[in-house]
């Protein structure tokens, strides 16, 4: 018995697949994964574009930003401080994502753990530059610009995607420790 | 949540067991008065789901209230009744975390009133819908505002200082740390040693969440007192921490009182307490000032 035409080609197209996705060298494949990130970036930067990019989450984003900070903070410190500043930061902005993110769900917020925790760590990636920017203008006036920018850039980037799915009634209180987390970090970064 | 879906959310277990047990179907008949609305609407999947099932998605908790098998022998049950004792939510245990979603059933308008009523030496604060929400980021915004505000007046009293250039000051992080310990064990680990101390001496049962809502929302007041802090002279300093102190812990003791002061024998023991309670207050507030707000 012979195998219709139409199945027969399905399953090359199918063999064809699997067998590129395994054979293909590994610089694609991680290529692959970088530009998705690098697409999530620019989405959080610049408002346009895939609204639904950001739904299928991955913590690299929040990885890369929170190493990045982390390291840029503790260098800057005061040298008996640089360990503490460096694991400081790092808790302070997973345990801040984690805590920001119960609390919308225990408000009864219908969002997804760690989609949430995705975004708000994509979403630090304006003040990720306000940092980079203050390492080289010192001048408090500039930093303070810069820093303000970069606060105001993260809090919209991450309110589009959290306010709308939180009850009215509890709106203000769902967002207010978004608020507080991204202040502290803008905070962080001023005094360095 | 309205009276419609507690209406379908009772016919379910009625309908599943008719055939099965007697009782349960003379009272299905008793609310007759609704049994045409109730058969006219489609049962759901999600209504007809087991109650014992722990769903991922935390809503469907909330709208599901617990079957509970005395109902018949409740003379006073109510179908419409949205306040009787039998329309509770589902009581999940203490680990999981649904069961926290009680504590945060409030609005912005509830946590302001707290926060405000937290000031107020005669009223204290309201106990009747205890809530975590606003114990834990009045604290959580305090330990941020003590740390950032914390390092400013430091960095004030190094501009004063004629000797020192400005450049050698340099942000203490460990203020953070220190703050966070001290707030959150006082907000959160310090009413489970109140309320045992209450329960062995003086037999009052005070509920731990009303302790963690008293103790939260009392600093409330130190947030305006710490921008005020700012200000370098340290007599001022001294007097602001005086002040914000004993209208906080007069809230205190005052919400304590209006709510477990009752007609039993042990009041000697209860004001003790509460003045031991007012003194550990006093001196938490003292370590606020010395630790976080030094003077010149």
């Amino acid at each position: 018995m012979s195998i219709p035409e139409e199945n027969k080609i399905d399953s090359q197209i199918n063999d064809d697949f699997l067998e590129s996705s395994l054979d293909e060298p590994i610089s694609q494949t991680i290529l692959r994964d970088v530009k998705m990130i690098g697409r999530k970036f620019k989405r959080v930067l610049i408002f346009r574009g895939d609204k639904n990019l950001l739904n299928n989450w991955d913590l690299w984003g929040p990885l890369i930003v929170c190493l990045i900070l982390s390291v840029i903070l503790s260098s800057k410190a005061a040298d008996e401080q640089t360990q503490l500043i460096f694991a400081g930061v790092f808790v302070i902005i997973w345990f801040g994502a984690g805590v920001v993110t119960v609390n919308a769900l225990l408000l009864g917020g219908k969002v997804s753990f760690f989609q949430s925790v995705c975004v708000l760590g994509y979403s630090l990636f304006p003040l990720v530059i306000s940092a980079v920017f203050s390492i080289f203008f010192r001048h408090i006036i500039a930093r303070t610009v810069f820093v303000l920018v970069g606060f105001v850039w993260s809090v919209t980037a991450s309110l589009g995607f959290i306010s709308p799915l939180i009850p009215k009634n509890k709106k203000t209180l769902a967002l207010y420790p978004v608020f507080l987390f991204y202040f502290t970090i803008s905070w962080l970064i001023l005094v360095q | 949540m309205s009276n419609q879906s507690n209406e379908l959310s009772f016919s379910s277990p009625f309908d599943q067991d008719e055939n099965e047990n007697q009782q349960e179907n003379e009272f299905g008949s008793f609310i007759s008065s609704g049994n045409e609305f109730i058969e006219s609407n489609s049962h759901s999947p999600k209504q007809m789901k087991g109650f014992g099932n722990n769903s991922q998605n935390l809503s469907d908790d909330l709208n599901i209230p617990d079957f509970n098998p005395e109902l018949e022998l409740n003379e006073n049950f109510d179908p419409l009744d949205e306040n009787a004792p039998n329309q509770k939510r589902k009581k999940q245990p203490f680990w999981t975390l649904s069961y926290y979603e009680q504590y945060f059933d409030v609005e912005t308008g509830d946590v302001l009133k707290n926060v405000i009523l937290s000031c107020h030496p005669v009223k204290g604060v309201s106990l009747e819908k205890l809530d975590l929400f606003g114990p834990f980021w009045v604290t959580t915004t305090l330990i941020i505002l003590m740390g950032s505000l914390g390092n400013f007046s430091s960095y004030i009293n190094s501009l004063k200082k004629q000797e020192e250039e400005v450049g050698d000051w340099e942000f203490d992080f460990r203020k953070i740390t220190t703050a966070s310990i001290l707030l959150y064990s006082y907000v959160f680990v310090y009413p489970i040693a109140v309320h045992f101390i209450f329960k062995f001496v003086s037999k009052i049962e005070i509920k731990i969440f009303a302790l963690i809502c008293i103790f939260g929302y009392s600093l409330s007041a130190f947030l305006p007192a710490s921008i005020l802090f700012a200000v370098p002279s340290e007599k001022s300093k001294w007097l602001l921490l005086i002040f914000v102190s004993c209208v906080t812990m007069l809230a205190i003791l005052s919400s304590l009182n209006n709510n477990y002061n009752t007609e039993n024998s042990h009041k000697i023991q209860f004001y003790v307490l509460l003045g031991g309670i007012g003194v550990v207050h006093f001196i938490i507030s003292i370590l606020i000032k010395i630790w976080f707000f030094e003077g010149n």
